[in-house]
């Protein structure tokens, strides 16, 4: 596998992470 | 180099710092969303169960320990982010003839506001989460 392309699969994963925990924290906030 | 290492920061510069709190939030990380998923999935075993875990969750250890699950959390995304930015070249200063005094792109003023900037949001979202967690 190409470097270019784990990278680009690392990078990814980790946006996708981030927006799904950011989404989670919204819909299931702490007291709500 | 070993895991040792990374606890090792005396000399080191910001950048390794970072990418040494970076691997320690990611770890810490990993092993909490494990916990979590393991936590959420007790509600089948009963409301009395669920419950006392509520308890845990609710006391002030629990309350502290989420708080630095966000501090990782926070930390680790904005810091991640700065990684990007540094691989897709945003933060990098533009190629040069070398010239005394040396400069790198660390010192450079574009990633040192970067830096300052991710200090201030980490800080006011720690806050803003500190509110939610103990109010």
């Amino acid at each position: 596998m190409r470097e270019s392309t784990l990278r680009l699969i690392t990078y990814g994963s980790g946006i996708f992470v981030l927006v799904f925990v950011i989404i989670h924290l919204i819909v299931l906030s702490v007291g709500a | 180099m070993g895991v040792r290492e990374w606890f090792r920061l005396k000399g080191w510069n910001k950048e390794r710092t970072l990418m040494a709190f970076h691997r320690i939030t990611g770890w810490a990380l990993t092993l909490f969303i494990v916990g979590h998923v393991v936590f959420v999935h007790e509600v089948r075993d009963g409301i009395s169960i669920w419950n006392s875990l509520l308890t845990v969750d609710s006391s002030v250890f629990g309350k502290v320990l989420l708080l630095g699950i966000m501090m990782a959390l926070i930390f680790h995304a904005i810091n991640g982010i700065r990684i990007m930015l540094i691989e897709s070249g945003h933060l990098l200063t533009k190629p040069k003839e070398q010239e005394y005094p040396y400069t790198t792109w660390l010192t450079s003023r574009r990633h040192q506001i970067y830096v300052m900037a991710m200090g201030t949001i980490g800080i006011v979202l720690t806050v803003y989460a500190g509110v939610v967690i103990f109010s």
